[in-house]
């Protein structure tokens, strides 16, 4: 969303009531993207009002005004991030899309009854590092910073959750065919 | 991304918008906070210094108290002063130690320890204007300035406010010990009596959960005020004045055009009030937040403005509506080629004006 470059800055330099007004012109995007990550209302509410003190409390070192919005939602993002940390919890995704994005880089088809069972026996970096790049668009870096891992670190996330998952849906079939 | 959650539904309006201005209010609080506490922090030379003092008051003390079995005088003295201090008797604000030295605060003193630090839930005082709540913290090692972030999170029955607001403030004692007094301002969704859920966060994850039942003081008196006036604009609608032992208060309605607020040059959101009594003495006051609200055109405000006790000999008060406008500010920003560029300050275009003064008399 572009903002008034004016607001932007007033917020910039403090101002309580201008930055509100920013926050409240993205109030739908940020309720919306948090209830992407955290999967429930309460937890959006709580992640919105953590960013917003965040943010207030670091909107001086926002150099570029006209990237308020990336700058904000890599907040929002973050704070979703930490707060799932905290409780172990996975960032809550739908299995047909993030199936589809897998399956558009996969030689093989993959069925949705086994990706959630298969992505859950991935460690938690691994899982989170590959629901954020497939399933939330986002790029490395931008991962890197909301893991706060090295940009090195997460690829190699990428990679060898990739690998664990093919593997763990490979066995996952083969079971599956002994059964049936 | 493709969003396809089931609860998308409905979009919380004033839940997000609450969650939003509960944010800003926290860091705002943070903020001020740490201003508040890099004036009031005392300076300590040294550990000799602090080893010295504590000897020499130990020493006094037993000094004291072996005395006191020869005066009975002195032994009746002694029992008045309170060994362990309480934490709004200690304050400064003369409407928290009246209240605390009338009783009308609850004393709850539970401590719970988490990680060698201590939080004892000292004091609580709900009266007409805010739920006033006394904490002392000890701790075996040093703690940060910032160590209990911008104060606690606060439940009514278990559930969370919409919206509040408030203050938090630390009195550093020692690098070991301090004392905090937080307010939550009164809202019409507040019960006479509830429960009071506390949550204080520790910066190593701690968490320290107090709850406690409060009750409204009712020893409240209130006189209805019927002061309207529109003046430049702004419209001020002054409905009540309320007091008792913990302070006074006005409570008044003020509104203006919203487009002055977004051009920088809203007024009615800067009203205060002077206070004098039937000899001319002032009541001393402690302004108190403004909350606002947009609608279509009309940016309309309520407030309490908050006062310290009046004496029990006060018949009557003049009371006379001002602007406290801002003398400076301004700043400086950043342009889109990352250089820095002078903001004009607004403020010294708002024009001052005057509001009319209006009597109440105090109920004998």
């Amino acid at each position: 969303m572009k903002h008034d470059i004016y607001t932007v800055k007033k917020a910039i330099n403090g101002d309580a009531r201008a930055f509100e007004e920013l926050l409240i012109l993205e109030e739908k995007m940020l309720y919306y993207k948090a209830l992407s990550y955290v999967g429930n209302k309460e937890d959006a509410l709580d992640v919105i009002q953590e960013t917003s003190c965040k943010s207030f409390l670091s909107i001086s070192q926002l150099r570029t005004p006209e990237y308020f919005s990336t700058w904000l939602f890599r907040i929002l993002i973050r704070e979703c991030y930490k707060l799932l940390k905290k409780r172990d919890q996975i960032i809550p995704y739908e299995e047909n899309e993030l199936l589809r994005r897998l399956d558009s880089k996969q030689e093989e088809d993959i069925e949705s009854f086994h990706l959630g069972e298969a992505l859950s026996k991935l460690n938690s970096s691994y899982q989170t590092s590959i629901i954020l790049f497939y399933y939330h668009d986002l790029p490395i870096n931008e991962i890197s910073e909301i893991m706060e891992k090295p940009v090195g670190t997460i690829k190699t996330y990428l990679r060898r959750g990739k690998k664990k998952l093919e593997n763990e849906l490979e066995r996952s079939y083969k079971l599956n065919e002994k059964f049936t | 991304m493709k969003n396809s959650h089931n609860q998308l539904n409905e979009f919380p309006k004033e839940q997000v918008r609450s969650a939003i201005q509960q944010g800003i209010t926290q860091a705002e609080t943070k903020i001020s906070s740490k201003s508040k506490n890099g004036q009031r922090r005392p300076l300590i030379n040294g550990n000799h210094k602090v080893l010295y003092s504590v000897c020499s008051v130990a020493a006094a003390f037993i000094i004291l108290v072996w005395t006191s079995h020869y005066s009975p005088a002195l032994a009746s003295s002694l029992s008045k002063i309170p060994i362990i201090g309480s934490v709004f008797g200690d304050s400064d604000l003369i409407g928290l130690k009246q209240a605390h030295e009338k009783g009308l605060t609850s004393q709850i003193g539970e401590t719970k320890t988490i990680n060698g630090i201590s939080i004892t839930l000292d004091e609580v005082l709900y009266d007409q204007n805010n739920i006033t709540i006394g904490l002392k913290m000890e701790s075996e090692r040093e703690l940060d300035d910032e160590y209990f972030g911008a104060g606690m999170d606060f439940t009514i029955d278990g559930k969370r406010p919409y919206g509040s607001s408030g203050s938090y403030g630390e009195e550093v004692l020692s690098s070991n010990s301090r004392t905090a007094i937080e307010t939550i301002t009164v809202t019409d969704e507040m019960p006479n009596e509830f429960d009071l859920g506390l949550l204080l966060k520790g910066s190593n994850g701690e968490s320290w959960h107090f709850s406690t039942p409060v009750n409204q003081v009712k020893d409240i008196k209130k006189v209805p005020v019927q002061h309207t006036e529109i003046v430049d604009g702004i419209k001020l609608d002054v409905t009540e004045f309320s007091y008792g032992a913990s302070g006074a208060s006005v409570s008044f309605k003020s509104s203006e055009n919203a487009k002055l607020v977004d051009d920088g040059l809203g007024r009615a959101a800067k009203i205060e009030f002077k206070m004098v009594d039937q000899n001319g003495n002032e009541i001393k006051s402690h302004s108190g937040g403004v909350e606002g609200k947009r609608v279509k055109d009309k940016m309309s405000y309520t407030s309490n403005k908050q006062f310290d006790p009046i004496d029990s000999d006060v018949t009557e008060l003049t009371i006379t509506p001002y602007l406290s406008l801002p003398t400076g500010g301004g700043g400086v920003g950043i342009d889109k080629n990352g250089e820095e560029i002078e903001l004009e300050f607004k403020g010294d275009s708002l024009q001052p004006v005057e509001f009319e003064s209006f009597k109440v008399k105090i109920p004998q």
